[in-house]
């Protein structure tokens, strides 16, 4: 790479994060890269493989292929036991993969619910994975629900918040004069939070809804 | 002459990962700060990037170098 890094014509309008190491820091020596290495890390930051490249030149639509693949296989989840879980996810939070996507948590929450909303399912300290803030903009009283999901696709899972004003009918039509936003923490939970805010009403019921392909 | 190893997060988040084929222990930590102002992380309020940050997602990390 020719040039510096402070010549901002590198990076300006590109979305992706740069960052520059430091000796004291040795990012480089830690993920064990050389000189145009792409590293990838997988869900547990570990380091699956590198793929340089001097040697594989992206021009070539070959080798962008190949790096191309290199990634969706990474990001391709296994379900070995159908469960609806990645066989990962199981073993990471229970040794073995054991769990089924109904299995109660020791927060009360299901296993499917835990995954779909990046909660622990060992954790005895989970709140509800819907939350909710009252607030005021351009002087009406506005209400926000909050809930968080899975970044990408993962195994077909849906999860939505639903609506209703009686407990009987229940929809995923947001509510009139509502907007939805979506926000990716980068917490390192591999979710999104997603935000619904509306004009308050005198009465309205919110529940999360997750499912998962038969 | 070649440089110091800056590098370059070439892109993150794709989706969760799948069983790791690589080593048993997690990467080193690290913190550095993102110096792009156009960053996506930068609209999150974000002004560093480590790998801590893209757990439960796997990641790409470009390392390029300034001369």
């Amino acid at each position: 790479m020719s040039g510096s890094l402070t010549d901002a014509a590198m990076f300006n309008g590109k979305p992706l994060p740069w960052v520059r190491d430091k000796v004291a820091v040795g990012a480089q020596s830690k993920l064990q890269a050389v000189y145009r290495d792409v590293v990838i890390l997988d869900a547990l930051n570990q380091r699956v493989t590198a793929y340089n490249l001097t040697n594989n030149n992206l021009g070539d639509p070959i080798k962008m292929a190949e790096l191309r693949s290199l990634l969706v296989t990474q990001a391709t989840l296994i379900d070995a036991d159908h469960d609806a879980l990645p066989d990962q996810w199981e073993t990471q939070h229970f040794g073995n993969r054991s769990a089924t996507a109904e299995t109660l948590t020791r927060s009360g929450l299901s296993t499917l619910v835990c995954f779909a909303t990046g909660l622990s399912p060992n954790s005895t300290t989970n709140t509800s994975p819907l939350a909710l803030e009252l607030g005021t903009a351009e002087n009406t009283s506005r209400v926000s629900f909050f809930q968080r999901q899975r970044l990408g696709k993962v195994l077909g899972i849906q999860t939505q918040t639903r609506f209703s004003s009686d407990l009987q009918t229940w929809s995923d039509l947001l509510p009139a004069g509502a907007v939805l936003t979506r926000q990716n923490p980068y917490d390192g939970t591999g979710t999104e939070i997603i935000t619904v805010t509306s004009p308050r009403e005198e009465r309205r019921f919110v529940k999360l809804h997750v499912t998962a392909p038969q | 002459m070649r440089p110091r190893f800056p590098f370059l997060q070439l892109s993150c988040g794709l989706a969760a990962a799948a069983v790791s084929l690589g080593s048993a222990e997690p990467v080193a930590d690290f913190v550095l700060p993102d110096v792009n102002p156009a960053s996506v992380r930068t609209a999150a309020g974000l002004p560093s990037i480590s790998p801590r940050n893209y757990t439960e997602t796997i990641s790409a990390w470009y390392f390029g170098a300034e001369t």
